[in-house]
């Protein structure tokens, strides 16, 4: 296995990150499976190519992307969130599905399901590190995820939104006797879904220079196995998860090609759900004790 | 009846048949993302046998549909294992596992696809839809619909009352599994071709979604939702795009608008129910 | 003449065909402590639950310090001064006693006043001090029982809504229990106590209610009550 593969993969990996940490944040918190997750990573990138496409400068068409991303997790909290707090966690999770199948269908409706190519905007600048070669543009994708990792768990940690987070996340009720806004909270947590995942989204496309209507799901569900296998509800889970995903891909590209990709990864996938469905360093889903 | 109708109809056979594979585990508020794999299993077990072994096609569905039922029973083991929305990230994973293994084989194809020799015409396909539906119609009206709906309800309670949880789990993704594979067989002989991207996570997503709009409180629901999903394109004179869009709109305005949410509330009090089971028993 | 804090008239509640109070009139004066008793099953606890916004009413108003409080949110009504130690303490196991202390203080802008209050809490409980930083977890019944009461006064509650706070004590901790409670209430802190202890609570009240069933059966100046051991027995199956 050469380090530039694991380099590589390292890269890809900080990307299923982005959208690993909104998921696992969101299970964590208020235990709500968002499957509309992989839709909003694709939103943010197809928005910003459609402007550019159309003469749009660059840090608007991106700053746009960001915030379609925001508004379309904020209309996912807006629908479902009298379910978050029911007994019945079907109906969320199928409500989110639905989510899903709207904003990636409406998207391949108004601009067509092909994969486009995304325009150039990062210097082509690649930095040597001895034998290894990593594009600056990846690398700061990189360096952007870990900052956002540490932030956030900062956050949680040390901070008193985050303290009424980890309150919310043990116990609603609890929350709500002590007087802590638990749906402002909840608001303020989708405005984060949004933006990290449509973040990543962004940051795919600029680096990899490709975007289309069906990314969320390929990236989507990868970003999902990966923050599985590193714990749900964990921060630093989805990042090892994430890229433990990467570096498997990339990997295992290398040695059989490309077709068996998946099925190495929800493999591994099916057989830690079954085996140990903590994940790596994820803590027990308490699905019953959630209100 | 044109080519074009017939096309339709054997459409609208194959999607009744997906529904009642969707309908069985919601009905016990499961969430079963492999449908399309297991019809995948359908599919290419049915295509090869008759390709290959030259059985005719009744033999095809039989095999596809017990293939697939000892496959979902081999696997049921360790995913059942696995409740709520674990379940339905093991399913989902399954369904991708499955859907990659078949993109690999090269015996079937591989990513070229499968040309499948022995074609059904209409008759087929309409008839075990036919037959799926009585069947389940039956089973509505009967125990087993109620032992479900119980479980649905309260497991704890089902449990106290004797039904035997996992074992019901169990029965239902075994036979979830073999409709999705009989769906598989009608769609592989209808249209004379099958590639393993059609499989995907999503064809399980879309089935469920539309069984949910049909209503998972009924045992009608599945065929309303497959009409629907399957006649809304002709409606609209779409490409099929906008039906995606319009079932998933429809959804969220129910969980939006309506308090008691997507699917209707049981009728019968759980003591009138209970009551009704404990007393076919006797 | 006191002002009324708390003012509840006809107020019901109902979980679906289930009554749980039905036409409740109830009043409480600032710096008074009042206690509610009655069996299992009389509505207590579906009472304090409305009024902290857990719970909906089906009819009925309350007026707390002048305002409509079945209008206000959760969190508007911690804001008030209207709080809550819910049954079972409900403390946050996974964070730590300082942070369940910390999370009492929520709706509090005094970052440095609610510190010098939690100080003040340490010195009264030095076995919560000492594991400050502990999780909550390694407290006992009552040691977290303080941890509640201690998390609700740093809300700097006008009235304290307590939902059977010596359930699971030992005799030692009721009566230190207790003793705190008095302490609370000489402070200015208005009570609103809901207890299976008749006695203690009788002692510390100035006034009760009995409830059965969801309705009032009596009321009157505590004293009064813990004379009548024959309420007690019919009405508290004790």
């Amino acid at each position: 296995m050469h380090v530039q593969q694991i380099v590589n993969g390292l890269m890809l990996g900080s990307v299923y990150v982005f959208v690993g940490i909104a998921f696992t944040m969101i299970i964590g918190i208020i235990n709500f499976v968002n499957f509309s997750i992989p839709a909003l990573f694709m939103l943010g990138a197809m928005t910003a190519w459609a402007l550019l496409n159309v003469g749009v400068v660059a840090p608007l068409a991106l700053v746009a992307g960001l915030l379609v991303g925001i508004v379309a997790s904020m209309a996912v909290e807006q629908v479902l969130y009298k379910r978050l707090s029911g007994r019945d966690p079907v109906i969320s999770l199928i409500g989110s599905l639905a989510f899903l199948i709207l904003y990636e269908h409406l998207v391949i409706h108004i601009l067509g399901s092909d994969q486009q190519a995304f325009p150039a905007l990062l210097p082509d600048f690649n930095i040597r590190f001895g034998d290894i070669v990593v594009g600056l543009g990846q690398l700061c994708g990189f360096a952007i995820s870990i900052l956002l990792v540490f932030g956030l768990s900062y956050l949680l940690k040390h901070t008193p939104v985050g303290r009424n987070l980890r309150a919310i996340s043990e116990s609603t009720e609890t929350a709500t006797i002590l007087g802590i806004n638990v749906r402002r909270h909840v608001q303020m947590m989708f405005v984060a879904v949004g933006l990290f995942t449509a973040l990543g989204g962004l940051l795919f496309s600029l680096n990899y220079l490709q975007v289309s209507a069906l990314m969320g799901q390929e990236i989507g569900l990868k970003a999902i196995a990966a923050m599985i296998i590193g714990g749900v509800g964990s921060i630093w889970g989805a990042v090892v998860g994430g890229m433990l995903i990467g570096i498997l891909e990339v990997t295992t590209i290398g040695l059989f090609g490309a077709d068996t990709v998946d099925i190495v990864i929800y493999a591994l996938l099916l057989l830690l759900l079954v085996v140990r469905p903590s994940g790596i360093l994820g803590g027990a889903l308490q699905s019953t004790q959630r209100i | 009846m044109t080519g074009y109708l017939e096309g339709i109809l054997v459409v609208l056979c194959i999607n009744a048949v997906l529904g009642y594979a969707a309908y069985l585990p919601l009905s016990i508020g499961q969430i079963n993302l492999g449908i399309a794999g297991f019809m995948a299993i359908g599919a290419y077990t049915s295509a090869i046998v008759t390709n290959e072994l030259g059985f005719p096609l009744i033999l095809g569905l039989f095999s596809a549909i017990a293939v697939a039922a000892v496959a979902a029973a081999l696997i049921a083991y360790p995913v059942l294992r696995t409740t709520g929305i674990y379940l339905a990230f093991a399913t989902f994973a399954l369904n991708e596992i499955v859907r990659s293994l078949f993109l690999n084989i090269e015996l079937v194809g591989g990513a070229a696809g499968y040309p499948v020799a022995v074609y059904s015409g209409i008759l087929f396909p309409a008839l075990v839809a036919a037959v799926v539906t009585l069947l389940m119609v039956y089973s509505g009206a009967t125990r087993a619909h109620i032992v479900l709906a119980s479980v649905r309800r309260d497991e704890a309670v089902s449990d106290l009352f004797g039904v035997n949880i996992r074992l019901v789990q169990l029965i239902v993704f075994v036979v979830s599994a073999g409709l999705a594979a009989a769906g598989g067989s009608l769609y592989a002989h209808y249209f004379s071709f099958i590639e393993a991207q059609h499989f995907t996570v999503f064809l399980s997503i879309t089935t469920i979604l539309y069984v949910v709009v049909g209503g998972t409180r009924s045992v009608w629901g599945p065929i309303v939702g497959a009409l629907i999903y399957t006649f809304l394109p002709e409606l609209l004179r779409d490409s099929g795009e906008w039906r995606f869009v319009i079932f998933s709109a429809l959804i969220i305005a129910f969980i939006a608008f309506r308090p008691e949410g997507i699917v209707a509330p049981w009728p019968s009090g759980p003591g009138s129910l209970v009551a009704r089971w404990v007393g076919r028993s006797r | 003449m006191p002002e009324s804090l708390l003012d509840i008239r006809d107020l019901s509640i109902s979980y679906g065909p289930i009554r749980a109070i039905s036409t409740l009139t109830l009043n409480l004066r600032e710096g008074e402590v009042v206690a509610l008793l009655g069996a299992n099953g009389a509505g207590k606890s579906s009472l304090l639950r409305c009024l902290a916004g857990l719970e909906k009413a089906s009819s009925g108003a309350v007026a707390f310090r002048g305002d409509d409080l079945l209008r206000m949110p959760p969190s508007e009504r911690v804001k008030r001064g209207l709080v809550l130690v819910p049954e079972g303490r409900q403390i946050l196991v996974t964070m730590t006693i300082e942070e369940n202390l910390l999370l009492g203080a929520t709706q509090r802008d005094d970052r440095d006043a609610v510190h010098g209050e939690i100080e003040e809490l340490y010195r009264r409980f030095p076995n919560l001090a000492e594991r400050r930083e502990l999780a909550a977890l390694c407290l006992s019944g009552g040691e977290q029982q303080m941890l509640a009461i201690g998390r609700a006064i740093l809300a700097k509650p006008k009235l304290l809504m307590l939902d059977e706070p010596s359930l699971g004590l030992s005799p030692v901790f009721v009566d230190e229990l207790f003793d705190y409670l008095a302490v609370l209430s000489e402070s200015g802190i208005s009570m609103l106590l809901v207890e299976q202890n008749t006695r203690k609570s009788l002692t510390l009240a100035d006034r009760g209610y009995v409830l059965r069933l969801g309705s009032v059966v009596t009321s009157g100046p505590a004293r009064e009550l813990l004379e009548h051991d024959d309420i007690e027995a019919a009405y508290l199956g004790s």
